[in-house]
């Protein structure tokens, strides 16, 4: 038996070696080549872009960008837009507490008393009531009549105001609640125009005292 | 030592007040929802999955063009937010901060009949829960017009103030007025929910759509809220009779979605749906305070067909 068969391994290896050495080298070269054409990977995930102020041919000018810049431009636009949005809801708001009212039911222009029993159902939360349908304008409401005045009970219902905020006011001023008369409450109730006073028997009879 | 005692004595017997509640400036304690929301501050808290889970294609159409041509779109459908709607027990309390201002304006004017504190009587043995109501329009640009996807957003101003219970308060309080005011609601009121609900007078199981009023009576506190805020929705819509600020353009319906805002955070649900059994778990609140951003679904065909609200369907 020779030296080659007593030691077969170490002969093998290093006659592997070279063939070893070519390999890494062309992974390498490989990993050089692929980086050069940008086929793996980013330069993104290396770090921030090189800045390119370079003409590209079909693709028009290109701009250095300012990654920083931009972010604080977002941040400008969302604040501006946000301060937008919160202009536009204050706006609203302003537009609602200055919006009018308005039940539909005209100016009386004769005064006129009558009594009927109304078709349809009557609550039974309006039996026994006596209802004021009145407009009112301007700051300072109009002056209870009698019949109101005598009856604590009596509901108010202003059938016109020029703004929302006037319904408090009419309510301080006159110690009693004033509410936004119901669309076509009066009408259903056979009212003609305002202001009017309605009085509900317990039994469902209507007597209406228009401009009273 | 004694004076110790006697310094101790008067701070525990003393005028206490909750961690959680305020003083709002005029004495009254504010609870510790109101001015919790904001307007803005809601689009991001819009469940923008539910526009894109609710998007399909449901054919194409072709139209005559004025030149002359024909025009060929695709006939899409998907939910949008249209609307912000809540319920509250207190008067004149509110969860969005900008609002505040307009119900302490009217807060002087005192509202008859009943209140939140004739009802949800705890251990009282009924059901009935009664709610003061708002609607506001609320169309929030979410950036998706230009997402390349055929959506049908509506057209409408960002933000609205369309109904107020307060302002309404005889309307939302008595049942009988709207049958008397406006007779033809008579006859959606005599349609039953209970076994086969009607799509058009019926939240699916949730319960009926009439009276539109802010008393409810439903065993679970959660479902009686959502139900609330639809009637709210829908007086808002078609007025007949009711006081209303503006119109609300997008009429609550089944199949269309609700999604809640608070007292916890949901995603969005179709209206009437029997899941909702999941959604309420937890969604309790001790002040029987809710918030809603309410979905309309929309049809649209560009070029064709303007952004329609999708009739009523049966709920999933």
């Amino acid at each position: 038996m020779d030296e080659r068969d007593k030691n077969p391994r170490p002969i093998q290896s290093i006659q592997s070696v070279p063939r070893g050495l070519l390999g890494l080298g062309a992974a390498v070269l490989l990993l050089v080549l692929s980086r050069a054409s940008g086929a793996f990977g980013t330069s993104e995930e290396s770090g921030a872009p090189p800045v390119c102020s370079a003409w590209h041919r079909g693709q028009g000018d290109s701009h250095p960008i300012d990654l920083g810049r931009m972010n604080r431009s977002y941040e400008d636009l969302k604040a501006r837009l946000s301060w937008t949005l919160q202009r536009s809801v204050e706006k609203e708001m302003e537009r609602v507490s200055q919006k009018n009212y308005d039940a539909g039911l005209p100016a009386c222009r004769r005064s006129e008393k009558r009594s009927f029993r109304p078709e349809g159902t009557m609550p039974r939360e309006l039996l026994g009531k006596t209802l004021w349908f009145t407009p009112i304008e301007g700051r300072s409401p109009t002056a209870l009549p009698a019949l109101i005045k005598d009856d604590p009970g009596a509901i108010l219902f202003a059938t016109r105001v020029e703004k929302l905020e006037v319904l408090a006011e009419a309510s301080k001023e006159l110690g009693r609640s004033v509410t936004l008369a119901p669309r076509d409450l009066a009408q259903a109730l056979g009212v003609r125009c305002g202001p009017a006073v309605v009085v509900i028997s317990k039994n469902g009879e209507v007597e209406i005292r228009e401009n009273h | 030592m004694r004076i110790i005692s006697i310094a101790l004595l008067a701070i525990a017997i003393g005028p206490s007040k909750s961690l959680g509640a305020q003083d709002a400036g005029g004495g009254v304690p504010r609870l510790p929802y109101e001015g919790t929301l904001s307007i803005v501050g809601t689009i991001p808290q819009v469940d923008v999955s539910c526009i894109l889970s609710s998007w399909r294609i449901l054919g194409a159409l072709a139209c005559p063009t004025p030149l002359g041509g024909v025009r060929v779109c695709l006939l899409v459908e998907n939910a949008y937010p249209t609307g912000i709607i809540e319920v509250v027990r207190q008067q004149y309390r509110t969860h969005y901060a900008e609002l505040d201002g307009i119900l302490k304006a009217i807060e002087p004017v005192k509202l008859f009949g009943k209140s939140a504190s004739m009802t949800a009587r705890p251990g009282g043995g009924d059901s009935l829960q009664f709610g003061e109501a708002r609607v506001y329009t609320f169309i929030p640009d979410l950036g998706l017009a230009n997402s390349g996807i055929p959506l049908a957003i509506p057209n409408g101003s960002f933000f609205n103030v369309n109904y107020l219970s307060e302002l309404d308060g005889w309307g939302w309080r008595i049942p009988a007025l709207e049958a008397f005011v406006a007779p033809q609601s008579i006859v959606a009121r005599l349609k039953s929910c209970d076994r086969l609900p009607d799509p058009k007078n019926c939240a699916g199981c949730w319960g009926s759509y009439w009276p539109r009023v802010g008393a409810v009576e439903h065993p679970s506190q959660v479902i009686g809220a959502h139900l609330q805020a639809l009637r709210a929705g829908r007086a808002a819509s078609s007025p007949m009779g009711r006081v209303v600020v503006s119109p609300y353009s997008y009429e609550p319906r089944t199949g269309h979605y609700l999604q809640m805002l608070r007292p916890q955070y949901r995603t969005c649900l179709p209206i009437g749906s029997r899941r909702i059994s999941l959604w309420e778990k937890g969604a309790g609140s001790n002040f029987g305070a809710y918030a809603f951003i309410h979905f309309g679904v929309f049809l649209e065909c560009e070029g064709c067909l303007p952004v329609t609200l999708a009739p009523e369907r049966a709920p999933f």
